[in-house]
């Protein structure tokens, strides 16, 4: 009778499929993922731009998502507006100053579910030296087996932040001051 | 008018016309005592410098976590040294001090993994502390007021021109307004035919120091550019009659006296405008 019931349940496993188990890490896989932003220029047109090498791990806990955590990693000196003069400037002490300020972060410090897809994340995002909480909309994009069988999990977050917030002032409002930060993420279970 | 030329006028403008009422004020009222004269003038202009500092970057940081978030602090303590090095305090020790602050500004984060970051220290610090002492005892002594800041003005006016050019708006505006309130200055003392002392002189080789080295380091500025503007006041004592010290701002050779400070800064320009990548349009 104990093996009837233990192959049932071994049954249902198997049938489940890869599911996110109890607090399972992520680690980002940048190869398919993405960090763009957008800022206005002279109130007539936006301009995009991204950050080519960045790092990060999440950890998703699907019986208490209040205990999910993000860790985001950008190198400034990656950004690309597919201008290199203008990458030359923004890298400059206008702008991000990489010489002196190579990385921009953000640490979750809480996570709020808002639906099944959807969930709030706010956390400490640093750039330029420059401290100050901010808070990402996070959209659940899917999960499942990826081509070498590895378990991924995708999303997408987007934000919008003040970059005076941060010491980067110049050629404000010439060059908006509000930017659109969209971070695209895949992530590959550890 | 494009909002970026407003906002650049205004940045140069309003400090340049701020000392200009109140260096009148202090020229005429202090103009038979030249150490007081020195003393105002020299926190007349940190005082210009800050405001267009804040002008450019839109307000003060504290506490500074940048290079050049450090520019209006030193204006203030270097002009506060120059006040008390003009009253008693020795020139050679204090102006040690000021030259390893100063460099230790731009590379101390660097020192803990990269041995190189000691060397720039030192080398800096030599270099800031030989200009220091070569510009308030050699320049000051053998120059007119209106000369003196003159040829501050041009190097730093050009200062401005060529940061821009390495990719750095704000910096260059902030040289450019520094050059404006230097002209300022050199229009005023050659109307009252004063000298402006050795505070003046001394505000202005910290701050163009730093406006310098952030242009090489963090923005596309080519250090040979840095180099020519940096030396290019040096030049007024070429030619200049040792036994005759103190010529008059109203001789007619004033301009010609200037030449060799007007060449290198010509040639600063030209460098840069041959040494930098073109500057993109954000």
């Amino acid at each position: 009778m104990k093996k009837h019931y233990l192959s049932i349940l071994l049954s249902i496993l198997a049938f489940a499929g890869p599911t996110v188990a109890h607090a399972d890490s992520f680690k980002i896989d940048p190869f398919h993922s993405t960090v763009i932003f957008k800022v206005g220029h002279f109130g007539v047109g936006n301009v995009y731009g991204r950050f080519d090498t960045f790092s990060g791990t999440f950890t998703l806990d699907q019986n208490d998502p209040s205990k999910d955590a993000v860790n985001v990693e950008i190198k400034t000196d990656s950004v690309d507006t597919n201008a290199p003069k203008r990458d030359t400037d923004i890298k400059g002490p206008d702008f991000l100053n990489t010489a002196q300020f190579s990385t921009a972060t953000f640490k979750s410090t809480s996570v709020k579910k808002i639906d099944d897809k959807t969930y709030e994340v706010t956390g400490d995002f640093t750039l330029r030296g420059v401290t100050k909480p901010l808070t990402l909309n996070v959209q659940a994009i899917g999960s499942g087996p990826g081509p070498k069988g590895e378990f991924r999990s995708g999303w997408e977050a987007t934000t919008t932040l003040k970059r005076s917030d941060f010491e980067v002032k110049a050629l404000v409002p010439a060059v908006s001051d509000e930017v659109s930060l969209r971070i695209a993420a895949e992530g590959i279970k550890q | 008018m494009n909002q970026l030329v407003v906002q650049s006028l205004q940045g140069v403008g309003l400090p340049s016309l701020a000392v200009l009422i109140a260096s009148a004020v202090w020229f005429a009222v202090f103009r038979k005592h030249p150490r007081v004269r020195a003393i105002g003038i020299g926190l007349i202009f940190a005082g210009g410098i800050i405001w267009a500092y804040l002008l450019a970057f839109g307000g003060l940081a504290f506490p500074p976590r940048e290079s050049g978030q450090w520019i209006p602090y030193l204006a203030g303590v270097v002009a506060l040294v120059g006040c008390l090095q003009a009253i008693r305090l020795g020139r050679r020790v204090s102006n040690l001090v000021l030259s390893l602050g100063t460099a230790l500004i731009f590379f101390c984060s660097q020192i803990s993994g990269n041995p190189l970051a000691l060397v720039w220290i030192i080398g800096v610090t030599i270099a800031l502390f030989l200009s220091a002492i070569l510009l308030q005892q050699l320049i000051e002594d053998r120059c007119s007021g209106a000369e003196l800041s003159l040829s501050l003005a041009l190097s730093a006016g050009a200062g401005g021109i060529v940061i821009f050019l390495g990719g750095s708006a704000v910096l260059g505006q902030l040289s450019g307004s520094i050059g404006a309130i230097l002209g300022v200055i050199a229009v005023l003392a050659f109307f009252f035919n004063v000298t402006v002392g050795a505070v003046l002189p001394l505000v202005y080789l910290f701050i163009f120091a730093c406006l310098l080295l952030s242009g090489c380091l963090f923005a596309q500025l080519p250090w040979l550019t840095a180099v020519l503007l940096w030396i290019a006041p040096w030049g007024l004592v070429i030619g200049q009659r040792v036994d005759h010290p103190q010529i008059s701002s109203r001789t007619k050779d004033l301009l010609i006296r200037m030449l060799s400070v007007i060449a290198l800064v010509a040639i600063a320009i030209g460098s840069a405008f041959l040494l930098t990548p073109p500057s993109s349009e954000l």
